[in-house]
C-alpha cells in the first residue's frame, strides 16, 4: 500500500513522532504571500495615508498588487489542511488564544479592507468605464459601481476621506496580519529556533521587502510590457524604501541569531551543528549572502554614486530580485529548518520536498503564480496607471481619453 | 452621504448579518457547554467497547488454563499480550492466534540486553538453548521448570514428551552434545547420576542444570542416566 | 431636474436607513441567541456516560523507569486498542533506550521506530529493541516509556485554533475527530512529541489514556498489559489508588518543567539525559 506520508531521513535520536514533517513547504509559502501583501500594502500607503507624490505612479497598482495575493492567501493553508471543508470551524467557533484563529479574523477582515480600498480607488474610473462601455462590460461596471454615477465634489471628497481611513486602518491591519503570522511561529516554545520574541518583527520587516521588492520587479516588468518610460523618481523611492528596510531587517535577523548563540540554551550544539552543516547554503549562502549582503552591497553604492540610467534599472532589480528569494529562504529556514531540528535536541531530520502532490513543489509554484495570473486580469479590467501630473478624481475624461476601452464619455 | 456610501453601508451591513448567523447556524449544539469544544465528542470517544478484555474475561470459557496460569510466574503476563486482543471473541473474532515462534516472543522480555533490569529474568540465546523453541522446555502459561503448575500441566506440550526431550534441547537429540553443551551419549551411567545429583543439590554450580535438576526426582535421574548410558557415542581417540 | 432628484433620492435614502437599522437590529439578535440558546442545554445533561461522573475523578499517569524492560507490549496493544496505524512512525506511545557506553558522558538514544529496530522485528507492525550493545562495554542503560503528558496547561489546547482539541473535567486531553481541521499547529506545540498526524482521516491524534476504558472502570491498554508494572494509573482523588501512592512514596519529576506546561504524568528513575 503506498504510504499516504513522506518519512523523513533522520540522524541522532528523534521522537518517533517527528518522523513525519507536518509543515510543509506550503507553510513557507503562506507566510511568503501575507509578507507581500503587507509590503505591497505600505508602498501603497506611503502614497494614500504620507502622501509622498513620487509614488502615485505605483500606488494604485501596489494596492491591486496586495489584494490579489491576500485573495490567495488561503489558498496554500486550504491545500495543507488535512480537512479543508472544515476550514470554517476556526472562524464559526474561534479559539481566542490560538494565533491561526485570530489570523483567520485579521485575514477576512484585511481582504475585505484592501478590496474596499481598491474599490474608493477605482471608483471614480468605474463610473466613467460604465459610461463609455456597452453590453455586458457595461453591466458590470455598473454593477462594480452600485449604479451610482456621482462624481460630484463631495463624492469626491467623500471617496478621498475614506480611502484615506482605510489606508490608516490598513497599515495596522496588514501588520498586524502579519504581524500574527510571526507571532504563530515565535510563541512556540517547543522549537528553539522558533520561539523568540523578535520573530513577529523580524517577519513583518523582512515582509515590507519582499512587497517593496516585488514592486520594484512588477514596475519594471509592466513598464516594459506596456511600453512606457518608467518614472525615475518613483523607482528611487522603491529602491531606497527596500535599501532602508533591508539593512534593518537584517540587522534583526543578525541579533536574534546572535542572541540565540550568545544565550546558549541547552541544545545549541545541535543547532550549531545544523546550520553549519545542512542549513548552511540556504541560510548564510542565500539568505544572508547573494540574498541580504550582496543586494544591500548593490544598493549602497549606487546611492552614494548617484548613479541613474540603465546601470539604475539593473542594479535595482538585480537587488529587488535577490531580496525576493532571500526572503523566501528566510521564510524557509524558519519553517522547515525549525521542522529539521528535533524536539530532543539530539537529533536533524531531512525535509525532501516531492515534485507532486498536492503539497509539492508544483503546487507551491502555482500558488504563487496565480496571484498574478489574477493580478493580470484586474489591471485589464482596472487599469491603475495615473495618467501623468494628474489625479484621476479631477480629470477623468483626459486620463480616460488614453485609455483603449470605448470611445471617451461625454463631459460627467 | 452619496447614494453610493448608502448602497455600501447596506451590502456591508447585509454581509455582517449573514456572517453572523451563518456563524450562529453552523455552530454545534453541543459546542460551548462545558468549555470551548463539542460537549457530544466527550461522550463519542469514550463510548467504543474495550479491545482487550483481560484475563477475567478468558477465565470464563479457559478456566482451567486460567488456573495454571494465575498459579504461576507468568501471571504477571496477561494473555492478550500473547495471543492478541481479545475483541468480540468467541462471538464474531475466531480463535485468537497460539504464537508458533515462541523465540521471536518470549525473547522480547527475556533477551539479556544491556538496559534490562537485573530483577528480570534474562538469558543470552544462543548460549540458553540455540534455536530450540522456548516451548520444548517452558510451558508458556506457567515457564518456570520445577514450577508449582509443570506436574499439573495438562495439554501442556512438555508433559507428553519422554523426561530426555528436555535434555535434547541441549544436549541434541541424539545425546551427542551441540557447541558448548557436552555428550551424553555413551557416557558412563554413574557419572550421569553423580553429576546429576551434584547439579540438584547444588554442590556443582550450573544456573540451567541446577533448575533442571531440581525438577528431576531420584527415579528420573536413574532413568536418565541408563538411557543416555545405551545410546552409541562418540568415537573416541585413544591418547 | 435637481429638485426631483432630491426628493426621489430621499425618499430612497431613507428607505435604506430603514432597512439598515432593521438589519442591525436582526444581526444583534442572532449574534445573542447563541449565547442564550445555549444557557438552557447545559444543565440538561453533564456526562452522557451512565454510571460515570467526570467531576468525582482526577486523573494521572506515573512511569516507573527504573522496571521498564522494553518489551514493547504497551506499544502494540496501544496500537491494538485504538486502531493506531501500524507503522513506525505514529505512536500514541512508545518506549526510548539510553544507553552510556564506556568512556561517554552522553547516551546514545533509540527508539524502536529507529530503522535498526524495525529491520529486528521484521515488519513495521510489529516492534522490538534490537540488541546492538550486546558486546559493547556499558557503563548504565535503561527503559523509558513515553506518553501524552495530559498537561494541565497545554500548549496542543492554547493553539488550537477551532477547540477541537481540549481538556476534560478528570484531566485528560482530548481530540474531536469530527472537529479537527488538520492544521497540525497542535502537533508543533507539543514539546514532547506526543500528537501525530493521522492521514487516513486527516485530523490529528495522540494518546487519550483509552478515554473509552477509564471512563468504564478499566485501566489504559499499556498499563493493564504492562508485564512489570512499569507503568501506573489512577485517580488522584482517591488517596489509595495507585498512582496517589505512587506519588506519595516516591519522589516523582516530570519531563520538560520549564515548560510550564504541568505535566500530569509523573516519572521516577529517569536520567539527566531524558528528553
Amino acid at each position: 500500500m503506498e504510504q499516504l506520508f513522506h518519512v523523513a531521513p533522520y540522524t541522532g535520536y528523534v521522537y518517533p513522532n517527528e518522523t513525519v514533517i507536518p509543515w510543509t513547504v506550503l507553510i513557507a509559502v503562506y507566510p511568503y504571500m501575507t509578507g507581500l501583501v503587507a509590503g505591497a500594502f505600505t508602498v501603497s500607503s506611503l502614497y494614500h495615508v504620507f502622501g509622498i507624490q513620487k509614488y502615485k505612479h505605483v500606488a494604485r497598482f501596489a494596492l491591486l498588487t496586495a489584494l490579489c495575493f491576500m485573495i490567495f492567501v488561503p489558498a496554500p493553508l486550504l491545500l495543507h489542511l488535512g480537512q479543508p471543508a472544515r476550514a470554517l470551524n476556526a472562524l464559526i467557533t474561534p479559539h481566542l488564544s490560538s494565533a491561526f484563529a485570530m489570523f483567520g479574523f485579521f485575514a477576512a477582515f484585511y481582504v475585505c479592507l484592501v478590496a474596499l480600498e481598491s474599490w474608493f480607488a477605482f471608483r471614480v474610473d468605474n463610473v466613467a468605464r460604465a459610461k463609455s462601455s456597452t453590453g455586458v462590460r457595461r453591466l458590470f461596471y455598473r454593477a462594480i459601481t452600485l449604479w451610482s454615477d456621482d462624481v460630484s465634489e463631495k463624492a469626491l471628497a467623500f471617496d478621498r476621506k475614506w480611502l484615506y481611513v482605510l489606508a490608516v486602518v490598513g497599515i495596522p491591519g496588514a501588520h498586524g496580519l502579519h504581524g500574527y503570522v510571526g507571532f504563530v511561529f515565535g510563541s512556540l516554545k517547543a522549537r528553539e529556533w522558533w520561539g523568540s520574541d523578535l520573530m513577529p518583527v523580524i517577519f513583518l520587516f523582512s515582509a515590507v521587502i519582499s512587497g517593496v521588492a516585488l514592486l520594484i520587479v512588477l514596475y519594471v516588468v509592466v513598464s516594459w510590457i506596456r511600453k512606457v518610460t518608467i518614472d525615475q523618481d518613483c523607482l528611487k523611492g522603491l529602491t531606497q524604501t527596500l535599501w532602508g528596510f533591508l539593512m534593518f531587517g537584517v540587522l534583526l535577523e543578525v541579533v536574534e541569531f546572535a542572541n540565540l548563540f550568545y544565550q546558549g540554551e541547552e541544545g545549541i550544539e545541535l543547532i550549531k551543528e545544523y546550520v553549519t552543516g545542512p542549513l548552511f547554503v540556504s541560510y548564510f549562502v542565500l539568505q544572508f549572502g547573494i540574498g541580504a549582503a550582496l543586494p544591500i552591497t548593490i544598493l549602497t553604492v549606487m546611492i552614494f554614486r548617484k548613479t541613474s540610467g540603465r546601470a539604475f534599472l539593473v542594479g535595482t532589480l538585480v537587488s529587488a530580485g535577490l531580496a525576493l528569494m532571500s526572503v523566501f529562504m528566510m521564510r524557509w529556514n524558519v519553517v522547515i529548518g525549525g521542522q529539521e531540528i528535533s524536539k530532543t535536541m539530539k537529533g536533524l531530520l531531512d525535509y525532501h520536498l516531492p515534485f507532486w502532490g498536492r503539497e509539492g513543489l508544483l503546487a507551491a509554484i502555482c500558488v504563487l503564480i496565480a496571484p498574478l495570473i489574477l493580478l493580470w486580469i484586474l489591471t485589464r479590467l482596472f487599469p491603475p496607471w495615473e495618467p501623468t501630473n494628474q489625479r484621476a478624481s479631477t480629470s477623468v475624461t483626459e486620463a480616460l481619453s488614453e485609455l483603449p476601452y470605448g470611445t471617451a464619455p461625454k463631459e460627467v | 452621504m452619496p447614494n453610493y456610501g448608502v448602497r455600501l453601508i447596506a451590502l456591508i451591513v447585509v454581509f455582517l448579518a449573514a456572517a453572523v448567523s451563518a456563524r450562529s447556524y453552523f455552530t454545534a449544539d453541543s459546542f460551548y457547554r462545558f468549555g470551548h469544544y463539542r460537549a457530544d465528542s466527550v461522550a463519542e470517544i469514550a463510548a467504543p467497547k474495550p479491545v482487550h478484555k483481560g484475563p477475567d474475561y478468558c477465565q470464563a470459557c479457559h478456566t482451567d488454563r486460567h488456573t495454571e496460569w494465575s498459579a504461576g510466574v507468568h501471571k504477571v503476563v496477561k494473555c492478550e499480550v500473547c495471543h492478541g486482543p481479545a475483541r468480540e471473541h468467541p462471538d464474531t473474532t475466531a480463535k485468537l492466534p497460539i504464537p508458533t515462534d515462541t523465540v521471536k516472543l518470549c525473547t522480547l522480555c527475556h533477551e539479556a540486553m544491556p538496559a534490562r533490569p537485573a530483577a528480570q529474568p534474562q538469558i543470552q540465546v544462543s548460549q540458553h538453548a540455540g534455536t530450540e523453541q522456548c516451548k520444548t522446555c517452558h510451558n508458556p502459561h506457567s515457564p518456570r521448570i520445577g514450577g508449582p503448575a509443570t506436574a499439573k500441566a495438562t495439554a501442556a506440550p512438555v508433559a507428553s514428551q519422554p523426561l530426555s526431550a528436555k535434555c535434547a534441547a541441549c544436549h541434541g537429540a541424539d545425546g551427542l552434545g551441540i557447541g558448548n553443551f557436552p555428550a551424553l551419549a555413551g557416557q558412563d551411567a554413574e557419572y550421569l547420576i553423580k553429576q546429576l545429583h551434584d547439579y540438584k543439590s547444588g554442590a556443582k554450580q550450573n544456573v540451567m542444570m541446577n533448575t533442571l535438576a531440581k525438577s528431576l526426582s531420584d527415579q528420573d535421574i536413574a532413568d536418565l542416566a541408563a538411557y543416555y548410558a545405551s545410546l552409541k557415542g562418540k568415537d573416541r581417540q585413544v591418547k | 431636474m435637481k429638485q426631483e432628484m432630491s426628493k426621489s433620492e430621499a425618499a430612497r435614502r431613507g428607505f435604506l436607513h430603514t432597512v439598515a437599522k432593521a438589519a442591525v437590529a436582526g444581526v444583534a439578535l442572532l449574534g445573542a441567541r447563541p449565547l442564550l440558546g445555549k444557557e438552557k442545554t447545559a444543565t440538561a445533561k453533564s456526562f452522557p456516560t451512565a454510571g460515570y461522573d467526570w467531576t468525582k475523578h482526577r486523573w494521572a499517569y506515573g512511569i516507573d523507569a527504573t522496571r521498564c524492560i522494553g518489551c514493547l507490549r504497551c506499544v502494540e496493544a496501544c496500537k491494538a486498542e485504538n486502531g493506531v496505524s501500524l507503522d513506525a512512525h505514529h505512536f500514541r506511545t512508545w518506549v526510548e533506550r539510553y544507553v552510556y557506553l564506556e568512556g561517554e558522558d552522553r547516551a546514545r538514544v533509540d527508539s524502536h521506530s529507529d530503522p535498526q529496530n524495525i529491520a529486528a522485528s521484521g515488519s513495521e507492525k510489529e516492534y522490538r529493541f534490537d540488541n546492538r550493545y550486546k558486546n559493547k562495554k556499558v557503563t548504565k542503560a535503561f527503559f523509558v516509556p513515553k506518553i501524552c503528558n495530559h498537561c494541565q496547561h497545554p500548549s496542543c489546547v492554547q493553539v488550537c485554533p477551532t477547540g477541537a482539541t481540549y481538556k476534560t473535567k478528570d484531566g485528560a486531553v482530548l481530540i474531536d475527530h469530527d472537529y479537527c481541521i488538520g492544521c497540525q499547529y497542535c502537533v508543533q506545540a507539543c514539546p514532547y512529541g506526543a500528537r501525530f498526524f493521522n492521514d487516513e482521516q486527516g485530523v490529528t491524534d495522540k494518546c487519550t489514556w483509552c478515554y473509552h476504558r477509564i471512563t468504564k472502570g478499566l485501566k489504559p491498554a499499556c498499563v493493564e498489559v504492562c508485564p512489570v508494572n512499569a507503568r501506573i494509573f489512577g485517580d488522584m482523588n482517591d488517596p489509595d489508588s495507585d498512582i496517589s501512592q505512587f506519588i506519595r512514596n516516591n519522589r516523582v519529576q516530570v519531563l520538560k518543567p520549564e515548560t510550564g506546561n504541568g505535566p500530569t504524568c509523573f516519572y521516577i528513575g529517569i536520567d539527566k539525559e531524558v528528553v
